[in-house]
C-alpha cells in the first residue's frame, strides 16, 4: 500500500486513452443521471405544490412523507430499488427523484407564498383567469425562491448519484467504488471525488447565473432564501 | 415481510455483530458528529452572526457543504493510511452536516429583530448581553431546526460507514446487498429511518421547548420556518 | 404642575449661566475617508427642554442623535451630557443614563411587557421587587393597565400600544435625558396623534430634557420647544421656537420646509381666539392716560423682564377698559398711588388676528406682554405671552390634526383649562 506507484493525486491513468474514455464516459454520465433527476424532480414537485395550494389539507401528508424519504439513507433506498429495476438508471432516478421533493415542495410552496397578495389581487381585477395568473404573475415573482431551492436540490443530487451508482455501476460512482475495490487505489478516488465536486460548482454555478438572468427585476436584495 | 420476522427475532439483536452493536455504533458515530458539529457551528455561527461579518462565506459554506460527497470523502479516508474510524467518519460527518447548522445559526444571530438589538444596545447592554439576553432567545427557534436537520442528515448518512467496514447500521445494508438478500437491506434502512424519526421528533419537542413564549404561534411575530 | 407653567419653565431655560443638559460642539461625523455625515454641528440644549431635529432624510439629524448615546462615534467635537463628556464614559454606563426610543419601537418579542420596561433597572441591578413596582408604575403613566397588559407579550398588543411600552421603557430608570427617533412615525395617524399629546402631557409632569428626531415638521411643532431644522451634513438653518419659525422662517430653505407642509401654512392662518388669552388680576386706574404714561418714565428705569410670571402681573385698565399699561404685584403692593409703578403697554393686538401676526408682535416689542383688545372699541381682552402663544400653535395643530372634530381630545382641553386657571389667578 502506499509508495510511489499510488500517489495521492496524478492524472496519470488518464493518459490511458481507454481510462481516459472511461472517465469521461462516467462524468458525462454523472450530469446526464443528475440532470435528468433534477427536471423529473422538478415536474413532480411542482405539481405536488400546485396539489397542495387546491388541497392545503394535504401539506402535511405531503411535506412529511418528502421529509420522511429524506431521512432514508441513499445506500439502501437504491440497494432495496435494484431489485426491481435491474442495472438501469430507471432505479436510481426514482431514488433522486424522491431524494429531490423535500427541497423542491419547500421551495415552490414558499416562493408561491411569498408572492405580495397585494399582486394577485392587482392581477385578479385586472381579470387574469387562474392558470394565466400563476404563469405570468405568481411564477415570475416566486422564481427567485424557487432557484434558489432548485440550486440546493441540485447540487445534493451530484452527491446522491455517487451513492446510486456506487451499487449499479455508472458515473463518478463506479470510479470511485471501483478504485476502492482495486487495491485502493488512490488516484481515482481522487479524481472521482474532485470530479464530482467540480460538477457540483458548475451546476451551482449555472443555475445561480439562469436565475439571476431570469429574475432580472429582483436586482435589490439578496433574492433567493437559499 | 422477512424483513420484520429478521427485526422481530430477538436473536438477531443479541451477539457480537448484533442489531444491537450496530445501532450502538451507529449512535456513536451520530453522536460524535452532532456534537462536534454543534460545538463548532454555534459558537462560531454566534460571534458571525452578531457582528454581521462573513455572511458571504457562511452562506458559500452551504454551497460548499451540499457539494462535498459525503460518499467520496469516506472512501478518500478509507483509501488513505488513517482508515474509517471514528475520527475520520467524525470529520467527514461534520463537513457534510456543518454548514447548515452554521448557516441557520449565523441566520438566526445576525435577522434577530434589528429594533430590538438596536434598543438593547441603546439603553446599555453590551455586547455579551445583547447576545445572551437578546440574539439568542430569538435566534433559538432557527438554530434548533438547524441542529434537527442536522441531525437526521447524519444518521442516514452515518450508513456509509459500513462500506468502509466501520460497522453501524449500514451494515446491514450492506450485507444485504452483497448476498443479495433483501430483507436485510429493509431492516437496516427501516431502522435508520426510525432513528432519524425518533430523532426529528425528540428535537421538535426541544426546538418547541425553547421557543421564547412570545415568539410561539397565536403570538403575531413568528419565528423564520426551517428550511434554509 | 401645569402645561403653562412647565411651558414658562422651560422658555425661561434659556437663562445664561446655567449649564445645558446636552452642548454639542462643532462635532463632526465622516464615514471612512468620504464626504462628512455630519459637518460640525454646534448647539446647546437646556434642562427640561424638548428640542426637535427636523429635516429631509439624510441631512444627519439621526446621526448627530445617534452621537449623543455614542451608538455613532463622532468623529471628531465635543458632546456633553450634564457637563460630561460622553467620550469619557463607559459607553454602557453613559446608555443606561440615556433613555431612548426608536421608531421600529424594538420590544423584545421574548418578554413580557413588565420585564420589557424594567429592562434597564435590570440591567442596573435593582431588586426584583423595585424592577417589578418600577414597571407598573410605567405602565400606568403610558395609560395602560399593569394588570391587563403587564404579562402580556408585544406581539400581542397594537403597534400604539407597544410604543407605550417602548415610551415606558425608555423612562423606567428615571433617565434625565430622553432621545427619541422618530418615535411615533410608524404608527397609524390616530395612534399617532394620541400618543404624541399623551407623551407633551407626560412631558409636563416629567420634565425630561429631551431630543427627538422627525421628518414631521407638524410633530415638532406641536411638541418641541425648540426646533432645529437640520440641512445636509447637519447644517443648522435656524435653532428656535415653533412660533419663531414659522413666523420668522431664518432662510428660505426654512421657508420652504415649513411652507411645504399644508398644515402649517394653514396653521399660519390660524387665528388668536379668547380662549388663547392669559387673564391676569386687573386693576382700574382712575387717572387716565395722559397721567399714566407720564408716570412710566419712572418705571422704564428698572429694566424690563424678558418673561413673566403670569400670577405676578397686574394689568392696569383705564375706565374705558382700554389698557394703560402692567406692572407687578410687588410693585403695587398695599394701596395708594400707582403712578410711577407702572409700565407702558403700547404693543397690542385685535382678537382674531393670524398667530403669526401676534408672533411678530411679541418678538419685535421689548415687552414679554403683549395686550388683546378688542378690534373696534379697543377694549382690553386679555394677554398673550410667548408661551401662551406657543400653546396655541400646539393647539391648532393638535386641531388640524383631526379635522372637524376640533380639539376634543381630553388633552387640548386640559390645556386649555390649565392655561385659563394660570392666566385667571
Amino acid at each position: 500500500m502506499g509508495g510511489n506507484n499510488n500517489p495521492w493525486f496524478s492524472l496519470e491513468f488518464l493518459r490511458d486513452p481507454g481510462q481516459r474514455q472511461a472517465f469521461i464516459h462516467s462524468t458525462m454520465e454523472h450530469i446526464e443521471l443528475t440532470a435528468v433527476s433534477v427536471a423529473l424532480g422538478f415536474i413532480l414537485a411542482f405539481a405536488l405544490a400546485l396539489m397542495v395550494r387546491r388541497y392545503p389539507r394535504f401539506e402535511g401528508l405531503i411535506v412529511g412523507a418528502a421529509d420522511t424519504i429524506y431521512s432514508v439513507p441513499s445506500i439502501a433506498l437504491f440497494s432495496l430499488l435494484l431489485p426491481f429495476t435491474g442495472l438501469s438508471m430507471v432505479g436510481p432516478i426514482i431514488g433522486l427523484v424522491l431524494y429531490t421533493q423535500l427541497i423542491l415542495v419547500r421551495a415552490i410552496l414558499d416562493g408561491l407564498r411569498s408572492v405580495p397578495a397585494s399582486a394577485v389581487e392587482a392581477a385578479e381585477g385586472l381579470g387574469y383567469g387562474g392558470v394565466r395568473r400563476l404563469l405570468t404573475v405568481e411564477m415570475p415573482l416566486a422564481l427567485p425562491t424557487i432557484f434558489g431551492g432548485a440550486r440546493v436540490a441540485t447540487v445534493s443530487t451530484v452527491g446522491q448519484v455517487i451513492a446510486a451508482f456506487a451499487l449499479s455501476h455508472g458515473g463518478l460512482g463506479e470510479t470511485l467504488t471501483v478504485g476502492y475495490s482495486n487495491n485502493l487505489y488512490k488516484q481515482e478516488v481522487v479524481d472521482a471525488v474532485v470530479g464530482i465536486i467540480v460538477i457540483a460548482l458548475a451546476f451551482d454555478v449555472l443555475i445561480l447565473v439562469i436565475g439571476k438572468l431570469v429574475t432580472r427585476w429582483n436586482r435589490i436584495g439578496r433574492g433567493a432564501t437559499s | 415481510m422477512s424483513w420484520l420476522s429478521y427485526l422481530l427475532d430477538w436473536s438477531n439483536w443479541t451477539g457480537p455483530s448484533g442489531i444491537l452493536v450496530l445501532l450502538a455504533q451507529h449512535l456513536e458515530y451520530t453522536g460524535a458528529a452532532l456534537g462536534a458539529t454543534i460545538a463548532i457551528g454555534l459558537p462560531l455561527g454566534i460571534v458571525l452572526g452578531h457582528l454581521h461579518r462573513g455572511e458571504a462565506l457562511v452562506l458559500g459554506l452551504v454551497g460548499i457543504g451540499r457539494a462535498v460527497p459525503a460518499f467520496g470523502i469516506v472512501v478518500l479516508f478509507a483509501v488513505s493510511e488513517w482508515g474509517v474510524n471514528l475520527a475520520t467518519l467524525t470529520i467527514t460527518l461534520v463537513l457534510f452536516a456543518l454548514p447548515q447548522v452554521l448557516t441557520n445559526t449565523y441566520l438566526g444571530i445576525a435577522e434577530a429583530s434589528a429594533g430590538a438589538v438596536e434598543a438593547a444596545a441603546g439603553m446599555g447592554m453590551t455586547g455579551w448581553q445583547i447576545i445572551r439576553r437578546i440574539e439568542i432567545p430569538l435566534g433559538l427557534p432557527l438554530i434548533a431546526s438547524g441542529v434537527r436537520s442536522a441531525a437526521v442528515q447524519i444518521i442516514a448518512t452515518a450508513t456509509i460507514a459500513a462500506y468502509a467496514g466501520a460497522g453501524g447500521l449500514g451494515l446491514l445494508v450492506f450485507r444485504g446487498y452483497d448476498t443479495n438478500m433483501p430483507k436485510y437491506q429493509v431492516a437496516g434502512a427501516v431502522l435508520v429511518v426510525v432513528l432519524a424519526l425518533l430523532a426529528q421528533a425528540l428535537l421538535a419537542k426541544v426546538q418547541q421547548m425553547v421557543t421564547p413564549v412570545g415568539l410561539r404561534k397565536g403570538h403575531r411575530r413568528m419565528a423564520g420556518s426551517a428550511n434554509v | 404642575m401645569t402645561f403653562a407653567e412647565g411651558h414658562i419653565a422651560a422658555g425661561g431655560a434659556g437663562e445664561p449661566g446655567q449649564q445645558p443638559a446636552i452642548s454639542l460642539r462643532d462635532v463632526r461625523k465622516q464615514y471612512g475617508t468620504g464626504s462628512f455625515a455630519v459637518d460640525g454641528i454646534t448647539l446647546d440644549i437646556h434642562r427640561g427642554e424638548l428640542v426637535c431635529f427636523v429635516g429631509p432624510s439624510g441631512c444627519g439629524k439621526t446621526t448627530t442623535l445617534k452621537m449623543i448615546n455614542r451608538l455613532i462615534e463622532p468623529t471628531s467635537g465635543t458632546i456633553l451630557v450634564d457637563g460630561t463628556n460622553v467620550t469619557l464614559q463607559r459607553r454602557v454606563d453613559l446608555r443606561r443614563s440615556i433613555g431612548y426610543v426608536i421608531q421600529q419601537i424594538g420590544l423584545f418579542p421574548h418578554e413580557s411587557v413588565r420585564a420589557n420596561v424594567s429592562a434597564v433597572p435590570r440591567l442596573l441591578g435593582w431588586s426584583r421587587h423595585k424592577q417589578r413596582e418600577r414597571a407598573d408604575e410605567m405602565l400606568r403613566l403610558v395609560g395602560l393597565d399593569p394588570d391587563r397588559f403587564g404579562s402580556r407579550y408585544p406581539g400581542e398588543l397594537s403597534g400604539g400600544q407597544q410604543q407605550r411600552v417602548g415610551v415606558a421603557r425608555a423612562l423606567a430608570a428615571d433617565p434625565p435625558v430622553l432621545l427619541m427617533d422618530e418615535p411615533f412615525s410608524a404608527l397609524d395617524p390616530i395612534a399617532r396623534g394620541k400618543l404624541q399629546k399623551e407623551f407633551i402631557r407626560i412631558q409636563c409632569d416629567l420634565h425630561k430634557t429631551i431630543v427627538m428626531v422627525t421628518h414631521d415638521i407638524d410633530e415638532a411643532i406641536l411638541m418641541a420647544d425648540r426646533i432645529a431644522i437640520f440641512r445636509d451634513a447637519a447644517k443648522l438653518e435656524q435653532y428656535d421656537s415653533p412660533a419663531a419659525i414659522l413666523s420668522n422662517p431664518a432662510t428660505s430653505f426654512v421657508r420652504e420646509f415649513v411652507g411645504t407642509e399644508r398644515s402649517a401654512q394653514s396653521l399660519g392662518r390660524a387665528t388668536l381666539g379668547p380662549d388663547d388669552l392669559g387673564r391676569p388680576l386687573e386693576v382700574v386706574v382712575s387717572g387716565g392716560l395722559e397721567r399714566a404714561s407720564g408716570a412710566d418714565r419712572h418705571a422704564g428705569e428698572d429694566p424690563v423682564p424678558s418673561t413673566v410670571d403670569l400670577d405676578e402681573v397686574v394689568m392696569a385698565l383705564g375706565a374705558d377698559g382700554r389698557v394703560v399699561g402692567w406692572s407687578t404685584r410687588d410693585h403695587v403692593g398695599g394701596t395708594g398711588d400707582l403712578r410711577g409703578r407702572i409700565r407702558p403697554l403700547e404693543s397690542t393686538v385685535p382678537i382674531g388676528s393670524t398667530l403669526s401676526d401676534a408672533m411678530s408682535r411679541i418678538l419685535d416689542g421689548d415687552c414679554p406682554l403683549l395686550a388683546v383688545v378688542q378690534p373696534d372699541t379697543q377694549r382690553y381682552i386679555g394677554v398673550l405671552t410667548l408661551p401662551l402663544l406657543h400653546a396655541a400653535f400646539r393647539r391648532s395643530v393638535a386641531a388640524l390634526r383631526q379635522p372637524g372634530r376640533g380639539s376634543d381630545d381630553a388633552v387640548a382641553h386640559s390645556y386649555a383649562k390649565d392655561v385659563t386657571v394660570v392666566g385667571r389667578q
